[in-house]
């Protein structure tokens, strides 16, 4: 393999790329820490569950990407991979966002033969009817799980006030009837279509050497031809879907999130970043704990310790997320919109914008603390067409005119949304 | 790691570390867990956290923190067996990578220290209003436990377990007590505290050290009164006489069973504390457990099942989320998996894995700065100074032999459950 050389001498950090010749991403973070990580990640997450693959259209259940991940981890030997790991001490897991699937082990030794089980099982599926069925009690009570979970009902009913057909708004698990209908011969559909390993990566961070990781490719992955695969989205319109979404759980009191669209979407690459970096600047300026608006309402005991905010954004899907507990929460949402209006109205001011900018560069720097933080971080931005090692001047690059602009057009007073979590009345 | 005397009672331990961007520090309390004073401990940091003299509001505090380049100075607060370890953490970039190069040492040093040890004051307390809207805020917390229905579970459980000792307390207090504080009373712990008790500060990453040690001494305040000793944990012995058994109802999708067991005095300084972190890696304490293995790949009765032990206190949990119905099934399994491992039901194989796990574990540990500046704590308070890696030659030396003596000293002493009541809700 043909390593290439991307460095930041700002902020001391390096990597290595190289396309296997099965087609997979390589990227190689040496870092002198005691701990390796690794990550294989395929871009394939809850929100695709429709698309053509070779001609054929393919419609997947709710919940598949996440129960594919689930199977993964049985092979067709009979062995289970944690069983594998455990051969090397190695510390594995798994997880499944919106869009992305990741397999992933720490280990402080035997990285390569470690490398070498992660490579291997997730290039070898093998789902019979039985593993599937054993697999649907363990799946119903992590959904069950979730069920309890305030915080996360919070999320996703925002999710459902702000999105009207993206299918972001789907809970990542799915639900036990959705998931119901899955079949070993859905889950190969779902494999064969995108754990080709053209639309996956690999990072690898840590006391590691190149050259011995090409080795552990080299050994463990073919090429396979990838299949045609053109993912279908249903279109969005710009509104949302309601404005007020409501759940009632056993909470000790009300819980709020509100949801703000942002529409200009998709976007990917430098374009995403720079989006990215903008509304973080803006979101500390108007609600971080320097600021007017916190120090008001906390006083004021309208809000807690708990509140926090949030901008995500990927290339099918944006929004603001801004949440806390609150025995008014209509009240507080009244005062966001009233809030953001009036910064909309009055425009930046500049010193807070540069402070603000100045902390926000800074906080890129703690990512590179750990090699699970940097492994994780760079698999994002990889699948978003960027790099993370550029991340850095993205946010020093941000101007205050344009986080004037991005407050300007952003924040539409039409694409706000509450979500609540009440307490159940007794 | 090297740990100096200040003064009386006042320790600054340095780890220096190069792999960080970041450099580390924390001044940490070590006082008693008691019924009379939880509530006041827990509002200290948070008061303080408020303003100083110096720094008279929180935006104010923030805003100088963002112009630090995004230095965080943050309340620690946790139960360590019958202590309360709180205090401040504080992490900053170093050095190099400050873009004027103008190290951030000394400014958060101030801040940190003005914090702590020069707070605002009116006649003698703290200001009334910030101590309400704390008391506010620390009630809201003490409430919301039951919003994450596991960690509520597994703390009445402990409640229940250790009904009359003090590590069946809540760090935070209970509401009634928070309700009733006056500023007057929290700034009266603040002083006692303060005066009495031990310092344990510590540092991680690059510094120089003559200069660290300065700048400590400038800002901690000199005390007679300051005990050079921990307060004293008392450790669960002796064997259940019967088991408590409590379920409650809440109208919930998912049913919490949390079982509490006694390890014979098992603790961090007895001699088979090692066995007992591989008794424990086998049983319920990775994905290759027992517990794992059988309660959730075998019968697929949850997500989650796994055992949690607290070697301060010497006790341990198990603790899943499964259908409510399937109470007894998981109870029944949870008991047999025990039995199993006491019947030395394991094979060479099992305790070889069960091993080069824990070592995995205890190697990551050097890999971030709060958690092994808290390893250390903890060995300092428990009176010993093992590193990572003492525990590690510890651990080889485990045989079965070793490893079925510690299990056969689990005993089940309290059952928790709640008994999911609601139907699952579908997605619209």
């Amino acid at each position: 393999m043909n390593f290439e050389l991307k460095e930041n001498a700002f902020l001391d950090e390096r990597y290595y790329f190289a396309r296997h010749k099965s087609g997979l991403r390589v990227y190689v973070i040496p870092k002198k820490m005691t701990t390796s990580y690794a990550i294989l990640g395929t871009k394939f997450g809850s929100i695709d569950n429709k698309f053509i693959s070779d001609g054929r259209n393919i419609e997947l259940p709710d919940g598949i990407a996440h129960f594919l991940e689930h199977k993964m981890f049985e092979n067709e030997d009979g062995t289970d991979t944690f069983a594998r790991y455990a051969k090397t001490g190695a510390n594995a897991n798994a997880y499944t966002t919106f869009d992305r699937t990741c397999y992933l082990f720490s280990a402080t030794e035997n990285v390569y033969e470690s490398l070498e089980i992660l490579l291997d099982f997730v290039t070898h599926p093998y789902f019979t009817e039985q593993t599937v069925n054993k697999e649907m009690g363990i799946i119903g009570q992590e959904i069950r799980m979730y069920d309890d979970n305030p915080g996360w009902q919070l999320y996703f009913g925002m999710l459902t006030g702000l999105y009207v057909n993206n299918t972001v708004r789907i809970d990542t698990a799915g639900t036990t009837e959705t998931i119901s209908h899955i079949t070993p011969k859905l889950l190969f559909d779902a494999y064969d279509a995108f754990y080709n390993l053209e639309n996956m990566a690999l990072c690898i961070c840590g006391d590691v050497e190149k050259e011995k990781v090409a080795d552990v490719c080299d050994k463990v992955l073919k090429y396979v031809r990838a299949p045609e695969v053109k993912r279908i989205y249903p279109d969005e319109p710009k509104e949302i879907y309601k404005e007020y979404v409501s759940r009632n759980l056993e909470v000790s009191m009300p819980m709020f999130a509100v949801g703000i669209k942002d529409n200009e979407v998709p976007l990917s690459g430098l374009a995403l970043a720079k989006k990215q970096a903008e509304y973080d600047i803006l979101l500390d300026i108007i609600f971080g704990r320097s600021g007017e608006f916190y120090t008001r309402l906390y006083e004021s005991g309208l809000i807690d310790s708990s509140f926090s905010y949030d901008y995500e954004c990927s290339e099918n899907y944006a929004h603001c997320e801004i949440s806390g507990s609150s025995d008014q929460p209509e009240k507080v949402y009244a005062l966001v919109k009233e809030e953001i209006k009036k910064f909309k109205e009055k425009g930046l001011d500049r010193d807070t914008f540069e402070r603000i900018k100045r902390a926000a560069y800074a906080r890129v720097l703690r990512v590179f603390n750990s090699t699970d933080d940097i492994s994780n971080e760079f698999l994002v931005y990889i699948f978003s067409d960027f790099d993370m090692l550029d991340y850095p001047s993205v946010v020093a690059g941000v101007t205050f005119e344009d986080a004037s602009r991005q407050l300007r057009e952003g924040f539409d007073e039409d694409s706000f949304v509450l979500s609540t979590v009440l307490p159940i009345e007794k | 790691m090297k740990r100096i005397e200040l003064f009386n009672g006042v320790h600054l331990s340095i780890i220096p570390s190069e792999k960080f961007k970041t450099n580390f520090m924390s001044v940490n309390f070590v006082v008693p867990l008691e019924r009379t004073t939880a509530h006041t401990t827990a509002l200290v940091p948070k008061v303080l956290s408020r303003g100083s003299r110096k720094y008279p509001d929180m935006a104010l505090i923030s805003e100088k923190l963002e112009y630090l380049y995004d230095s965080s100075v943050y309340p620690i607060y946790s139960k360590r067996a019958e202590s309360v370890i709180f205090g401040f953490g504080a992490d900053f970039i170093k050095d190099r990578y400050v873009p004027d190069g103008k190290g951030l040492l000394e400014d958060v040093a101030d801040i940190l220290f003005d914090i702590l040890f020069d707070p605002l004051t009116v006649e003698g307390a703290f200001r009334s209003d910030y101590t309400e809207s704390e008391k506010a805020d620390l009630i809201n917390t003490i409430n919301a436990k039951i919003n994450n229905k596991a960690s509520y579970a597994k703390e009445k459980c402990t409640e229940i377990m250790f009904k009359s000792r003090p590590y069946g307390l809540s760090e935070l207090g209970n509401v009634s007590d928070v309700k009733r504080a006056t500023s007057h009373d929290v700034y009266m712990r603040y002083q006692e505290i303060v005066r009495t008790a031990p310092i344990e500060i510590f540092f991680s990453g690059e510094c120089d050290e003559e200069a660290l040690a300065e700048t400590v001494r400038k800002y901690v305040p000199h005390s007679d009164l300051r005990k050079t000793e921990f307060p004293k944990d008392g450790i669960l012995s002796g064997t259940p006489e019967e088991i408590n058994e409590f379920d409650e109802e809440m109208p919930v999708a998912q049913g919490k069973l949390v079982m509490g067991f006694r390890i014979g005095g098992i603790n961090v300084n007895s001699d088979d504390a090692a066995a007992f972190t591989v008794f424990n890696e086998i049983f319920g304490g990775s994905p290759q457990s027992k517990l794992f293995m059988n309660v959730r790949e075998a019968m697929s009765l949850c997500y989650y099942c796994r055992s949690i032990p607290d070697m301060y206190i010497s006790a341990m949990f198990v603790t899943s989320g499964i259908e409510s119905c399937n109470k007894q099934k998981a109870y029944d399994a949870i008991l047999l998996q025990l039995e199993s491992v006491k019947n030395g039901e394991f094979t060479d194989e099992d305790l070889a894995d069960a091993k080069r796990s824990i070592r995995n574990a205890y190697k990551e540990l050097d890999d971030s700065a709060f958690a092994i500046c808290r390893w250390y704590l903890s060995r300092i308070i428990a009176g010993n100074d093992y590193t990572p890696y003492d525990i590690i030659e510890a651990i080889e030396k485990v045989s079965a032999e070793d490893v079925v003596n510690a299990a056969q000293k689990v005993a089940l002493d309290t059952v928790y459950f709640i008994n999911g009541t609601a139907k699952a809700e579908e997605d619209e």
